[in-house]
């Protein structure tokens, strides 16, 4: 039996009290209740909207059928335009008829603490996606070309593919790990992990250790165990740059993972499981060291099931300028700058150029000319070309006393040969020539 | 004719835009600022359906809970419809919602289900990475709109567009 006096002392804990029958029509309630009531009424879905889809529960707890069922942190519009938060809870209550208790009581003051720490907390993921999104990561998407939309159009289609390998090409600076990156985070793997070893940066004694973990004794160092990068890639993506550079030792380890997803840390008999996105990525001519013995044909075979081929940067035409601006923006935010865009001239400068750097020569490019650079347009005389002059033949012209061409021409062989150390693949590329082209100037002036 | 009280939910992870969708379906504005929701915040707006069908929606503005809790599954009880809300912006949000989607599934298998692509204004529409949202809605077999509450773009038409499969 409820009656005033049981309402009365539910006020005296601030709680508000009200009875029910199974078809959620008002048998009593004290004056709480009805002060946090939406609207004054006789029916439970017009005090409390929050009960409307609940019929069926409210008659089952009515019943006796469900014992009760409760609303955490009802929002409702305070006084002074902050919210007030209230639980309600629905119970059954024992007596001859159907019918259900409900309590609500205010919860503002635990809310207002949870709202500030989750906000905090999602204020941070934001952020932190925000300006993921507006660094370099994705960069290698941005554009507009035939080629940057077929790029792109791969990405998506292959991040949908669970665990296929896939093999990046390109020259140095082409953005191969954003493209993995960018992979990776597309696929339904998003949230596992993201692991990226370059081949070259590991000492080859370091690197077997790394990727496969080891057990505690396994050599004069391993004091405990420890999980290799291989574990650590568990349900999500493997990233192996430079893969040109793994050891044919480990090549041939790597070739048994890929076929077996099976792996032992060093010093353990016990085989594991492993399952991960395997992307490799390489600027050299693997084929071409297959056939120099310093890759293995069989893995090559195994990495390359899918091929993505990275366009240099300047084959991409407009699309500099757009990527030029992502940078300007990204730097813009870094350094608490106001750079609007760039001069008629700075901008002919920027698609003139051979960018042989790729996409990160242009980024290092616009982070220099804004780092002292207060201007709201970057001007040319702002960019700073690797090579000192925008390398476009348009610019140039015969001086005065006239030149000799054949010595130009040398003196261009070697720059390539040294800018690309030597690689006469690379060399021929940049000088827009074939491979036997290169070779016969080089023999004609004996370099 | 008699108006049909129905309660619809808006699903998924935090900062998606799911308060912005509603403020901008039923008052018909729209904040910049991001003010994290707790808990459940109910907004009422009548919507007719092609058939001139008039619903009384009961929107539920539900925190972008992670977990699955019993106060989870008790603010989602009872739906009768719910949008499902993905930001353009952060293709991880796409992710979370494929695991909501299973939940609310399990309380409300019969509810009706829009799925909303949030921030237009934000991306370039014409770009590939939008397929990774539409093929998920093709896989879900759910009717898809691209919208932007900024731009008032689509989102009063993801509502009507609930209201007739209801």
């Amino acid at each position: 039996m409820i009656t005033k006096s049981t309402g009365y002392l539910f006020e005296l804990r601030d709680t508000g009290l009200a009875l029910f029958d199974e078809n959620g029509t008002l048998l009593f309630s004290n004056n709480i209740f009805r002060r946090y009531c939406r609207q004054p009424s006789s029916l439970l879905n017009e005090c409390f909207p929050e009960t409307v889809g609940l019929e069926e529960i409210i008659r089952k707890i009515a019943r006796g059928h469900q014992k009760t069922f409760y609303i955490e942190n009802i929002n409702r519009p305070g006084k002074k335009k902050d919210a007030v938060y209230l639980n309600l809870s629905l119970h059954h209550f024992a007596s001859s008829a159907a019918q259900v208790v409900c309590f609500v009581w205010e919860v503002t003051s635990e809310a207002i603490l949870k709202q500030r720490f989750v906000q905090k907390e999602n204020e941070i993921s934001l952020l932190k996606t925000r300006l993921a999104a507006k660094s370099s990561e994705g960069s290698a998407l941005i554009g507009h070309s035939k080629k940057v939309e077929t790029l792109r159009t791969t990405v998506v289609q292959i991040a949908q593919i669970p665990n296929i390998n896939i093999l990046l090409r390109g020259e140095s600076g082409t953005g191969k790990n954003l493209i993995a990156r960018e992979i990776h985070t597309l696929s339904s793997n998003a949230r596992k992990p993201f692991i990226e070893i370059n081949c070259a940066a590991i000492p080859e004694h370091l690197l077997e250790s790394e990727l496969f973990g080891y057990e505690k004794g396994a050599f004069t160092n391993a004091a405990a165990s420890k999980k290799g990068l291989l574990e650590e890639a568990h349900e999500g993506t493997l990233f192996l740059d430079e893969i040109a550079e793994l050891p044919l030792a480990l090549q041939a380890k790597l070739l048994h993972i890929i076929e077996s997803r099976r792996f032992r840390r060093l010093g353990s008999n016990r085989e594991q499981q492993v399952e991960f996105r395997l992307i490799t990525a390489s600027n050299k001519n693997l084929q071409q060291l297959v056939s120099e013995k310093k890759f293995r044909e069989d893995l090559l075979f195994r990495l390359n099931v899918v091929q993505i081929e990275l366009p240099p940067l300047r084959s991409l035409e407009e699309d500099i300028l757009l990527l030029a601006e992502h940078f300007m923006h990204l730097f813009n935010l870094r350094f608490n700058k106001k750079a609007e865009g760039f001069t008629k001239d700075a901008r002919q400068a920027l698609l003139e150029y051979s960018w042989p750097g790729n996409v990160r020569e242009l980024s290092n490019l616009i982070e220099r000319a804004m780092i002292f650079n207060n201007a709201k347009y970057i001007k040319k005389d702002d960019l700073v070309f690797q090579s000192g002059t925008t390398s476009d033949a348009k610019t140039w012209s015969v001086p005065d006393g006239g030149i000799k061409l054949e010595e130009v021409e040398q003196k261009l062989l070697l720059s390539a040969l040294s800018k690309t150390n030597g690689n006469k693949a690379r060399a021929a590329q940049l000088l827009g020539l074939t491979r036997d082209t290169l070779r016969y100037r080089l023999e004609k002036y004996k370099l | 004719m008699a108006v049909i009280k129905k309660k619809i939910c808006l699903l998924g992870s935090f900062g998606v835009g799911k308060t912005s969708l509603i403020r901008r379906f039923v008052l018909n504005s729209f904040e910049e600022s991001y003010l994290t929701t707790i808990g459940v915040n109910i907004s009422r707006k009548r919507v007719s359906d092609s058939n001139e069908t008039e619903y009384d929606f009961l929107i539920w503005d539900i925190e972008g809970h992670e977990k699955f809790s019993q106060a989870i599954q008790n603010y989602y009880a009872g739906s009768a419809g719910a949008i499902l809300t993905a930001d353009l912006t952060r293709p991880d949000s796409l992710t979370h919602l494929s695991s909501i989607l299973t939940r609310f599934k399990t309380i409300n298998p019969e509810a009706s289900l829009v799925f909303c692509a949030t921030k237009s204004d934000l991306v370039d529409v014409s770009a590939g990475v939008q397929k990774t949202y539409t093929d998920w809605a093709k896989d879900n077999k759910l009717p898809y709109f691209i919208t932007s509450a900024k731009e008032n773009n689509n989102v009063e038409e993801s509502f009507i567009a609930l209201a007739g499969l209801l």
